[in-house]
């Protein structure tokens, strides 16, 4: 039983309380967090996103139909936002090519492992990143992609094992 | 070579890895990974990728803190973090901290008795099965800085106390089940600070994680009822006990209400509050915004020291005469001979001020002063355990000082009848 659910707290929020807003980041930053690395591939980014995920759903609660439903609300904000970022990013580098402009990078993750998820496919960085991000459960990570239990564990499969090949290749070169 | 088996183990593998698979499958699984080295390779990887990704995640934890403080501060909530700096007002963050942790510890053993109303039985027993809960403190200790600490507590994994100063996150305290260490992580000062405690001390700190330590008052002294009233938008009842029991007279007067909601029958608000020194010393800590068992896990409960800080280690706690003494004698050291006026490590600490800026100006002042008088905790843990033991004691510390050779600065009655005395100048003998 949680005395605090997200529809008290988001009640709380809408009528201004700060804090229980917190209370909401605090429950969710890993698993937004999560989705943003998912689509972006890059934790600097990542972390720029989700810090605007956050900020925008405050000021836009009123918006959101059915207070309990905040997690899955605020994980469609984010990743609105990282679509928004990458569009905005293949626009620079449209420009970058067409104008010869040296691309400035921010914080770069230089770990076999970052590099290496930052190489994976979309589609299985994502359901890494919310299996790690988000308590480790096949079960919630089934509920947050809307598919099959069955179906959950088969895409976290086949991502390490993707992974795992990215991970051998860099190794070897 | 691989074959279906081998196609089907690495597949069950997976789940054994999300700890779904039955203990038969999983016997099967290690049944054919004994005779393939080929699959054993495969998990040995797998386990390789996990821990890689478990660490990762780890890694990122701090920040994700760091982006929440963006976002908090952004909202209005909080600030950034403080500038670094090691003065003494910083640091008592952690003594404060630590000194509400170790101070506490003891009420425990003089609780005893049964809930008198049904009513309140039903809430006493609904908190003693709670698993894990979540609460904000707000505690006001004058002449102390105030702090609101946000507290999580889990029987399986111990406490985490995030404590903001001003809106700003100064420190965080760990506390695992068993563990005979606090972890403070210090983050204004930059500082990972350790607290030893003895074997007792620990056990006794474990079961301040379970809810039943919030009840125990209540479950223990007589109460009376005090009315209704409505807090957070719901109808709450309280009860208050006002037993000088229960604050062990480390303090002249104390009480503590608990307000529940009559519909849920969960605790909404605990309020203790208590005073000493004639009112120089006040202490209030209110506990509210209550979530019971939100379900926390392992991860809500670790930490890792972030790269730069330093650390200090205040060292073990040293129980009986011998700590008392080394305790009253560290804190003399450091005020020019001056005891306490009274026991309580509050009112030690919120004394020492004066003291603290002549030593800060003389360029005195520094970590080994702050291990210095975290030492006194030992003779507050002794004074309560005398306190515990009914002993008679009496504490004089203030109208006696180091000079006074002659004086009594505290005495306990022993078993035969005759007395313990500790004099002005330390000397520690029996007295008829």
């Amino acid at each position: 039983m949680n005395e605090r659910s997200d529809e008290f707290l988001v009640t709380a929020s809408r009528s201004g309380d700060r804090r229980a807003y917190a209370e909401l980041v605090r429950r969710h930053s890993r698993r937004v967090w999560a989705v943003c690395m998912g689509i972006l591939g890059n934790a600097a980014d990542s972390d720029d996103i989700s810090q605007e995920t956050f900020i925008r759903g405050f000021s836009r609660l009123g918006s959101l139909r059915g207070s309990g439903s905040f997690g899955p609300w605020i994980a469609q904000v984010a990743r609105n936002l990282c679509l928004d970022q990458l569009r905005v990013g293949a626009r620079r580098r449209e420009l970058i090519e067409r104008h010869g402009y040296t691309l400035v990078r921010g914080e770069q993750d230089h770990s076999a492992l970052h590099e290496a998820l930052a190489e994976l496919p979309e589609q299985y960085r994502t359901p890494l990143m919310l299996y790690y991000f988000d308590g480790k459960s096949a079960k919630r990570l089934a509920e947050e992609l809307g598919i099959s239990h069955n179906g959950a564990c088969t895409r976290l499969s086949r991502a390490r094992r993707e992974l795992r090949r990215i991970l051998e290749r860099q190794a070897g070169r | 070579m691989m074959n279906d088996r081998c196609a089907e183990t690495r597949e069950r593998l997976e789940e054994m890895l999300h700890a779904e698979l039955p203990a038969d499958d999983a016997a099967l699984v290690d049944e054919h990974l004994a005779a393939c080295p080929a699959c054993r390779e495969y998990r040995d990887a797998l386990l390789e990728d996990d821990r890689l990704l478990d660490q990762m995640t780890r890694s990122t934890v701090e920040r994700i803190s760091r982006m929440e403080e963006r976002v908090m501060e952004s909202i209005g909530t909080r600030g950034g973090r403080a500038q670094r700096s090691f003065g003494w007002w910083a640091a008592r963050t952690a003594l404060a901290a630590a000194a509400a942790l170790v101070v506490i510890v003891g009420y425990n053993l003089i609780f005893r008795g049964t809930p008198g109303d049904v009513v309140w039985a039903r809430v006493i027993e609904q908190v003693e099965k709670a698993q894990d809960y979540i609460c904000r403190i707000d505690r006001t200790a004058i002449p102390w800085d105030s702090t609101e600490s946000v507290a999580y507590f889990s029987k399986k994994y111990g406490q985490k106390k995030a404590i903001y100063i001003d809106g700003k996150l100064a420190a965080e305290v760990f506390v695992r089940p068993g563990d005979k260490t606090i972890h403070l992580l210090h983050h204004k000062d930059q500082a990972y600070v350790t607290i030893g405690l003895g074997s007792e001390d620990a056990r006794k700190l474990t079961d301040m994680t379970s809810a039943e330590d919030l009840v125990e008052y209540f479950r223990s002294f007589p109460y009376r009822e005090i009315g209704t009233r409505t807090i957070d938008g719901a109808e709450a009842s309280g009860i208050e006990v006002n037993d000088r029991a229960i604050f062990a007279a480390m303090y002249d007067t104390g009480s503590v209400r608990l307000w529940v909601d009559v519909r849920t029958l969960w605790p909404v608000l605990i309020e203790r509050e208590f005073e000493a020194d004639s009112g120089r010393v006040r202490v209030k800590e209110t506990l509210h915004d209550f979530q019971w068992n939100p379900a926390l896990s392992r991860k809500d409960f670790e930490f890792e020291v972030p790269k730069g800080y330093g650390t200090l280690d205040l060292g073990k706690a040293v129980s009986g005469e011998e700590g008392a003494i080394g305790g009253l004698r560290a804190y003399a050291a450091l005020t020019g001979g001056r005891y306490p006026s009274a026991p309580a490590f509050d009112t030690a600490a919120g004394e020492i001020r004066a003291d603290r800026d002549r030593l800060m100006k003389e360029g005195r002042w520094g970590p080994e002063s702050i291990k210095q008088l975290f030492r006194y905790r030992d003779f507050s843990s002794f004074y309560q355990k005398l306190i515990e033991d009914g002993v008679e004691v009496e504490y004089h510390g203030d109208s006696v000082s180091a000079l006074d050779y002659d004086k009594i600065l505290m005495r306990w009655k022993l078993k035969d009848g005759r007395w313990r005395v500790i004099y002005g100048d330390l000397r520690i003998e029996t007295a008829e």
